[in-house]
């Protein structure tokens, strides 16, 4: 009864004058709020792909190349290696392989509607290693059988009606009727397999790439995965795959090609989390996460501590009429718990109204992430928060004597406050000269000089076009008096490139694997602004699939591997798909300025190579403006929506496509921001406690200072030399500690800022203003008043 | 030194008024020493407050050393009370986190002196208050008389011509009190004008003269 008494009460008095129990409350729940997203978000990536049953035997396998002296992890293997293993370890129980063939495709329904999917091709072993609710159907059947598939449940739905049985085709790939024969559960967020509508079945991919499925050297495609046996280790397997790649690729014939091959394997629910950049990032924001909601809790404190000397009084009060520590502390008790239950409501409330912008960084809903297996971590820090801010104060509030109190008990725990205080401003600087860093290499990496000149550059891709579509399109738009020229390519820079090896005639050897970029059109180096540094390079209509251009790096990977000297056009080579079993020449007929690959997330630093035909095969249309605005891509757009109705189109900036490679960095440098200032503004309020709380401590002081002559100037300075020896310390610390967070957040990219220290010296005197500036406001008044009011009161 | 001429003082609360000093006409010569007395609440403390410059008259004038100084700002209080006026307080005011000479340095450092002289200054009151060997104490260390002793030395060692005294000997038994009131004297026969509230008839004796204060007025010189 008493509790519920004292909880009654301590709502009843949150707005009380004096206790600042609002500033509590908002600063609880701003550390509440942004914390447990982050540490929800920690717990979510943490936790891919282990909601499959039995994921602890299940395992994803990894190619092991070993190719000039290097020896490397692939996550992907040829196509038959997954069966095979299954052929050759009892221990392997089911395997099964799957491969990314089309991504935001268009399909066509018989009935002309469409939809867009994202398209892999399975075996009809899936869902025995990755098992999904089937909700219609047989995944043995349709998964085994040639034009026959599955969909998820969520394309089922926006198909509508009964979908089993339905036909459809896929508008770039029209000579293939395809049929759904079954239905399944969509996998969840926290997959790597998120988002995938359709499987096709392995045997239809079999009529589309005839050996792609059952080869045992190169086409590594595939992510395949096995089931172990009860009891099996990955370990176990080492005969098997010894003898297997002993069998289908003998070491003799890896020695004459130059390379070496087997395979490892990695635990399913590690193969997401086990990338260094989760890793780092995991790390990060758990580190976040942990400063937010100690400088939030620290906060409190500092109030409830700063406090005692306000309610010395009442408590003696209390003591002199009976009350004794477990009555204290329950009182004491009940009001944390009353500010934790608003702090939590708010947080919620919080939480609810930056809904989209929090699942705009996280990428995924806010509910999803907040209600997983992660969620009984925020319940603990909920108990912690209750313990050091109800438990604590109340143990100090029953220590301070009665006789103290009504002779007026100064509160001489400043080292306590000063402590609090000085752990956010480490947590500020840290925040801060993060965020400082993280916005440079955003910047860097977005505005980078990639080798190549996007600027005024648009790109136009139309689902299922065919040769003869592109050159209508290119045709129309080429006349147009924005446009000041046009190409066409098969692949984009920005993205990923496949590979092949390079070998030159009368080695058998494998040089090394390249990127390539495959087929290009006319006046594409003009279009993309690519320097051609030996050579003439392709000649427009000159068919000739026996030339090859180079990149300059390949000029520099000869000379070291085949000792080639630095003038290669006319030398030639073979490139593995393009020469084919007939070991057909290539003729290099120019070389090129390096370009950057990939994105420096994930940069490829292959050598790089490109072919030409000379009829635009590409998939992507490549626009230059004379200038580029938004009108620009919407007549582009206009343009190629009239000549293809039915089809779906997407013309972007290849800025924006550049941008959106750094989605991520832009979606962290949010979140530090975000914390940053929820930091800072805990900071502040802790800060403004603390000085109206020394102001008060010492206004006596101040008063006998401005009696014997001292000016406001005096007045303040006496504030900002106890403040700045507290705060510059501990901003450094924070700096410093930001600096090494720095260096290794930087280590995930290979195109990174120097770090300076001058940005982290900037930061530390822009925060210290700020401090200074909130000290100044919080004892101007003081500083201008006449001393005789506080003498008054003495 | 000190002519005041018709000062008011009155406290304006929602719905109160309190008229602190009724029209109070008075001069202090250059070296004089004059004790004011009256009953609890009669406006010495304010009368006293309006003379060190601590707070403003309602209305009526005040000239300190020839300059109209009655309505001046905060900021041009401390100029003009800078240098010029010492304070003795009843309770000392001694600042405890710092120590005796410390303490008694307090106003030398809003004055741009430099380190060397200030530290000169403060050796020699505090010999002359007998306080030397107690510089490094703090003074939660100290006793009363010592306590005052220092207050009395911050107060004159920069020279004032003006020092006001509020109940000087109000917290000090008589043997202390003894000392504080001769020390005064002796300061105020080398030259610096004192005027001193007190309850105490003993003390006033000191006094070259005394007023007395009844509800804001002066009832008798």
């Amino acid at each position: 009864m008493a509790f519920f008494k004292n909880l009654s009460k301590a709502f009843r008095n949150i707005p009380a004058k004096g206790q600042h129990n609002l500033v509590k409350i908002l600063c609880l729940s701003l550390g509440l709020a942004t914390s447990s997203v982050l540490i929800a978000e920690v717990f979510f990536e943490q936790s891919f792909d282990s909601f499959f049953p039995d994921f602890e035997r299940t395992y994803a396998i990894n190619e092991v190349i070993g190719q000039d002296g290097k020896i490397n992890d692939y996550p992907f293997t040829p196509g038959a290696v997954a069966p095979g293993l299954k052929q050759y370890a009892p221990q392997v129980e089911a395997a099964t392989r799957i491969t990314q063939t089309f991504n935001d495709q268009q399909c066509i329904l018989d009935d002309k509607k469409t939809f867009s999917a994202n398209i892999d091709i399975a075996d009809s072993c899936l869902f025995d290693v990755l098992p999904r609710k089937i909700i219609q159907g047989d995944p043995k059947e349709a998964l085994s059988r040639p034009y026959y598939c599955m969909i998820a449940a969520s394309l089922a739905k926006q198909i509508g009606g009964e979908v089993m049985g339905k036909h459809f085709v896929i508008a770039g790939l029209p000579g293939y009727d395809l049929v759904i024969k079954g239905v399944f559960e969509d996998f969840p967020r926290n997959s790597t397999l998120y988002g995938l509508d359709i499987f096709l079945s392995s045997r239809t991919y079999d009529l589309m790439q005839p050996g792609s499925t059952t080869n045992w050297v190169g086409n590594d495609r595939y992510s395949s995965y096995i089931r172990l046996t009860e009891g099996a280790r990955p370990e176990d397997l080492k005969n098997a795959v010894n003898r297997m790649v002993e069998d289908h690729f003998p070491a003799k014939l890896q020695k004459q090609y130059g390379v070496s091959q087997s395979y490892s394997f990695t635990a399913i629910s590690d193969v997401y989390k086990s990338n260094p950049q989760v890793k780092k990032m995991a790390w990060i924001l758990s580190l976040l996460a942990f400063v937010l909601l100690f400088s939030a809790l620290m906060n409190y404190l500092l109030i409830v501590v700063g406090n005692m000397v306000t309610r010395s009084r009442e408590m003696a009060i209390r003591k002199c009429y009976g009350a004794g520590r477990k009555t204290i502390g329950g009182i004491i008790f009940s009001e944390a718990l009353a500010h934790l239950i608003l702090s939590i409501l708010l947080a919620a409330i919080i939480l609810y109204c930056c809904k989209g912008t929090i699942e705009n960084m996280i990428s995924a809903p806010i509910s999803v992430i907040l209600f997983n297996k992660g969620s009984w971590i925020l319940l603990i820090l909920c108990v912690i928060v209750l313990v050091l801010g109800g438990i604590v104060p109340g143990i100090m509030y029953s220590s301070i004597p009665v006789a103290s109190s009504f002779r007026g008990f100064k509160e001489t725990r400043r080292r306590w406050k000063l402590a609090l205080l000085s752990v956010q401003f480490i947590a500020a600087g840290f925040l801060f000269s993060l965020l400082l860093v993280v916005s440079k290499q955003y910047d860097h990496m977005v505005n980078a000089n990639l080798g190549y000149d996007y600027s005024n550059l648009a790109v136009l891709t139309v689902d299922g076009a065919n040769m003869s579509d592109n050159e209508r399109c290119i045709n129309e738009l080429k006349h147009l008096p924005q446009v000041k020229d046009i190409s066409c390519s098969w692949e984009l820079p920005i993205h990923g490139q496949s590979g092949n090896n390079v070998r030159i005639p009368g080695d058998d050897r494998d040089l090394f694997n390249i990127a390539d970029l495959y087929y290009t059109y006319d006046d594409y180096f003009k279009v993309m602004g690519i320097e051609i540094i030996q050579g003439t390079g392709f000649t427009n209509g000159l068919d000739s699939l026996s030339e090859v251009m180079v990149s300059e790096s390949f000029v520099k990977k000869m000379e070291t591997v085949a000792k080639w000297g630095p003038d290669i056009v006319g030398k030639q080579v073979m490139i593995s798909e393009h020469s084919g079993l007939n070991n057909k020449r290539l003729t290099i007929c120019g070389v090129y300025k390096d370009i950057v690959l990939g994105s420096f997330n994930n940069l490829d630093e292959r050598p790089s190579v490109m072919f030409y035909y000379s009829h635009p095969a590409g998939s992507f249309i490549m626009i230059k403006f004379h200038n580029m605005d938004d009108k620009s891509i919407k007549l582009i757009y206009d343009k190629s929506k009239a000549l293809f109705p039915d089809k779906q189109l997407t013309v972007s900036s290849y800025s924006t496509l550049v941008m959106n490679e750094y989605a991520s960095q832009k979606s962290f440098r949010t979140g530090v921001l975000i914390a940053g200032c929820v930091i800072l503004i805990i900071s502040l309020f802790g800060l403004v406690g603390y000085v109206s709380d020394e102001v008060q401590r010492r206004r006596k002081e101040i008063a006998i200072r401005k009696v014997n002559g001292a000016v406001e100037r005096d007045i303040f300075s006496l504030f900002f030399k106890s403040m700045i020896q507290i705060a510059v310390p501990s901003l450094l610390v924070g700096v410093i500690a930001a600096w090494v967070v720095s260096e290794k957040w930087l280590m995930l990219f290979s195109s990174k800022i120097t770090l300076n220290p001058l940005y982290f010296f900037a930061v530390l005197l822009v925060l210290l203003l700020v401090i200074l500036g909130a000290v100044a406001i919080n004892c101007s008044r003081i500083a201008t008043s006449n001393p005789v009011d506080y003498l008054k009161d003495e | 030194m000190i002519k005041v001429e018709n000062l008011c003082k009155s406290f304006r609360t929602e719905e109160v008024e309190t008229i602190a000093l009724n029209n109070v006409s008075f001069e202090v010569a250059d070296g004089e020493f004059v004790a004011i007395m009256g009953p609890s609440g009669c406006g010495k403390s304010t009368l006293l407050n309006i003379l060190g410059l601590l707070d403003n008259p309602t209305s009526g004038k005040y000239w300190l050393a020839g300059k109209e100084v009655g309505n001046l700002k905060e900021k041009d209080r401390t100029d003009v009370r800078k240098g010029q006026i010492g304070f003795v307080f009843q309770s000392f005011n001694l600042i405890d986190e710092l120590n005796v000479a410390e303490n008694v340095e307090l106003p030398l450092t809003y004055m741009d002196i430099k380190a060397s002289e200030r530290k000169q200054k403060v050796q020699e009151i505090m010999k002359r208050m007998a306080i030397s060997h107690r510089a490094g104490h703090f003074p939660h260390q100290l006793s009363g008389g010592q306590q005052q002793r220092v207050a009395i030395a911050r107060a004159v060692v920069f020279g004032p011509k003006l020092i006001l005294a509020d109940e000087p000997t109000g917290n000090l038994d008589s043997k202390n009190g003894e000392e504080v009131m001769k020390l005064l004297t002796e300061l105020n026969r080398e030259g610096t004008t004192i005027v001193m509230v007190t309850h105490n008839k003993h003390d006033a004796e000191f006094a070259h003269r005394t007023m007395n204060l009844f509800d804001g007025q002066i009832v008798h010189e």
